[in-house]
């Protein structure tokens, strides 16, 4: 193993040295250590230069990269390479991840192990999101992170588990591992994560491109929502241990959704696959429709795989569809009763009116808190991260409850007495039951 | 060639893998308060991988041997404690031979969890019962009783001599064994008295037998192993072949243990030359 040592210095390849401070992981390819360079502290990737095919190649492919830039600041993108050993080794720098983001691994162990400094005792620590509001935009995110990509030409190759950092408190995201990432129909040799590969890499009769990118990516929000494997039920456990047959079969060559609704011989196991049990029958069904043609149709016919723009529509309307009601119950629309327009929560009896909005076919559910995104008032927007509209109290009169503009246009209003009124930026008006918004291009009523 | 393990050492236990078919009746399903919030999952579930240390403890490895042992296995444990991430939940069992043959732990333990137990070296080598002791729990209704799916388990034999007891009856057991047939097997031959070829029995291909001469040898092959071994069939890999072809059962036979001694060697032959006292000499 040609580990660097703690201590060494590497040098840069447009000058410069790089200290190295330690390790902070490692990974197929290679291993990741903290180092300071120019005064700032940053991850070196250090390979492990036997498990790179062609050296050369992967080297330049970098290169390409940093010349060309991330594609948003959702990626934890090399930033620059060192010089090359004289056995062809080298590595690059990328951005440290900000101690607020966990690895999706953390998130999907729900804990994380923390060692301290001092006594070296490890300690675990729960890991999991602070509100369904962050959970659903961490899916957002993760979505529109692989469209960037995408629309930039390039592919992801190694789409896996280990590729994020989450905050679990705002569902902000950052790509990382993107050494791989090529533009597409370009290869440098890698395949894939157990698990994570399109089925057709698997049999070996395709390389990683855009295409099974897009089957990684719902096997990762598979496990990212209903906390298991998409593959694995009752037919691949009966195997009781994966040797390497059984994985071209079950990963391969006869891969069974375990909620095929034509195949039920892959059924999720009760005392195993609990997670998957549960989750899947509080989304609604928009949700489990795309997971089904994503891992039914789409394995034979990549073609027929969700597109990134698609997942981030759904999700979106997922996170509309939020509700927190005041019992303290806090669950997607599918999980109330839907009486005409309005939902009722099940434990309690609140009930819930809905705003519809002109460009969708389904009402978005009023409460203290809920909120609307730029994206979803203007056609032409990308932005589910800036908040157009909120439902709040009114801070001079109790009890009145009302939206509040907090987008930077004006918006026209009809008030109780009939008429439209103009809303600006900040202020707002109350909820009724003739209630109609005009945003432009998109209209909205109770 | 059998696609599945389906010898006697495993049991298919029928009622256990009954899929939990649900029907969606919403009324109950929206009703059901205590288990529907998005947000409170167990951990995903995961396949289970058992990594199995065979350690020689007789007389001949005291001193300078059993020290870079022990004080190698303790840093070993909590560097590889997160190598399943998020798919693998991996275990540990460790089997010590002598004069008798012991395990460290009644059960496997999980990594995380695993503290180091230091071991001392005394008596002869009775490998051979080591192997069948193995043999004799490496069943489901031994230590591979995980009620998820397994990886095969890696088996790990460390040993300075030679056998004192008639190890082929033991490897004969071992043999009949599935989980040995698909586990992956490495050795570790430590000193001159140990024998790469006996070792190669063991692992069925000289390709994973490794061998260590000084202690700093010692640690790092202790590391190279461990660690490929636990991480293959984890981590991402590269394409096996340029040919874009579709593979078939013939191609993926035994593909992990081909894999890990391609690894084990490119690691071997590029590891550093490590400047220590021989185990043989200075005494």
């Amino acid at each position: 193993m040609v580990e660097l040592k703690i201590g060494q210095e590497v040098e840069m390849e447009y000058g410069g040295k790089a200290k190295v401070l330690k390790v902070i992981g490692s990974g197929g390819q290679g291993t990741v250590y903290l180092v300071e360079f120019n005064g700032m502290k940053w991850a070196l990737k250090w390979y492990d230069i036997n498990k790179i095919k062609k050296p050369k190649d992967f080297r330049n492919n970098i290169q390409n990269n940093i010349n060309d830039g991330a594609p948003s600041n959702k990626f934890l993108w090399p930033r620059y390479l060192t010089k090359e050993n004289a056995d062809g080794t080298f590595g690059y720098l990328m951005e440290l991840k900000p101690a607020s983001f966990d690895s999706f691994v953390d998130i999907l162990n729900t804990y994380k192990i923390v060692v301290d400094p001092v006594t070296g005792r490890a300690t675990k620590q729960t890991v999991r999101f602070t509100s369904l509001y962050a959970m659903v935009t961490a899916v957002i995110n993760i979505v529109n992170a692989f469209r960037q990509l995408h629309r930039a030409g390039k592919s992801y190759q190694d789409l896996n588990d280990g590729g994020f950092f989450i905050n679990v408190d705002t569902g902000a995201v950052l790509v990382c591992d993107c050494d791989n990432i090529a533009p597409d129909g370009s290869n440098f040799g890698i395949g894939g994560k157990p698990g994570y590969m399109a089925p057709e890499i698997v049999r070996g009769v395709a390389k990683p491109n855009v295409q099974t990118d897009k089957y990684s990516l719902a096997v990762v929000l598979f496990k990212f929502l209903f906390r298991g494997d998409p593959m694995e039920g009752e037919k691949v456990v009966k195997d009781i241990c994966l040797t390497e047959s059984s994985e071209l079969r079950h990963y391969g060559q006869n891969a069974v959704f375990v909620y095929d609704p034509n195949n039920a011989s892959n059924r999720p196991v009760r005392g195993i696959h609990d997670n998957v049990i549960k989750f899947w029958r509080l989304y609604p069904d928009y949700i489990k429709e795309a997971f089904i043609n994503s891992f039914t149709t789409g394995i034979m016919d990549p073609s027929k795989r969700i597109i990134e723009n698609e997942w981030q529509k759904l999700f979106i309307r997922l996170r509309s569809e939020i509700i927190q009601c005041g019992c303290g119950r806090t669950n997607f629309t599918s999980m109330f009763i839907k009486e005409n327009d309005k939902y009722r929560c099940p434990k309690c009896g609140m009930e819930f009116s809905t705003l519809g909005f002109s460009n969708r076919d389904y009402r978005m559910p009023l409460y203290i808190g809920c909120k609307f995104y730029q994206c979803e008032i203007d056609p032409d927007s990308d932005d589910f991260i800036s908040v157009a509209g909120e439902l709040v109290e009114n801070k001079l009169k109790a009890n009145v409850i009302g939206i509040k503009d907090c987008s930077e246009k004006t918006w026209k209003v009809k008030m109780p007495d009939g008429a439209f009124y103009d809303i600006g930026p900040g202020k707002g008006f109350p909820i009724w039951n003739g209630l109609e918004i005009d945003f432009g291009e998109i209209k909205a009523q109770i | 060639m059998s696609n599945t393990i389906n010898n006697d050492n495993i049991e298919k236990e029928e009622n256990s893998t009954a899929a939990a078919v649900e029907d969606a009746d919403l009324d109950s399903d929206l009703l059901d308060f205590d288990d529907d919030d998005p947000l409170s999952a167990t951990s995903v579930s995961k396949k289970s991988l058992v990594i199995f240390f065979l350690i020689d403890t007789s007389g001949s490895m005291r001193g300078t041997k059993m020290g870079e042992l022990n004080t190698v296995m303790e840093e070993l444990i909590p560097e590889i404690r997160r190598v399943g991430e998020a798919d693998t939940e991996v275990k540990l069992a460790v089997l010590t031979f002598s004069t008798n043959v012991s395990w460290m732990y009644s059960t496997p333990v999980n990594i995380e969890e695993f503290e180091w137990t230091r071991l001392r070296a005394d008596g002869v080598t009775s490998m051979g019962a080591a192997f069948k002791e193995l043999a004799l729990r490496m069943s489901r209704n031994g230590f591979l009783n995980s009620p998820s799916l397994s990886f095969a388990p890696v088996i790990f034999l460390m040993t300075d001599g030679y056998p004192s007891d008639d190890y082929k009856e033991g490897l004969k057991a071992l043999e009949a064994n599935s989980w040995y047939k698909f586990g992956l097997k490495a050795a570790l031959g430590i000193g001159n008295e140990a024998n790469d070829d006996m070792l190669a029995e063991f692992t069925g291909t000289k390709d994973t037998v490794v061998h260590a001469y000084s202690g700093g040898q010692l640690a790092q092959m202790i590391k190279i192993v461990a660690v490929t071994a636990s991480q293959i069939g984890s981590k991402s890999m590269t394409l096996s072949d340029e040919s874009n072809k579709e593979i078939d059962d013939e191609d993926v036979y035994a593909a992990k243990q081909k894999l890990l001694g391609q690894q084990i060697q490119e690691y071997v032959n590029n590891s550093d030359e490590v400047e220590t006292v021989s185990f043989d000499t200075g005494w």
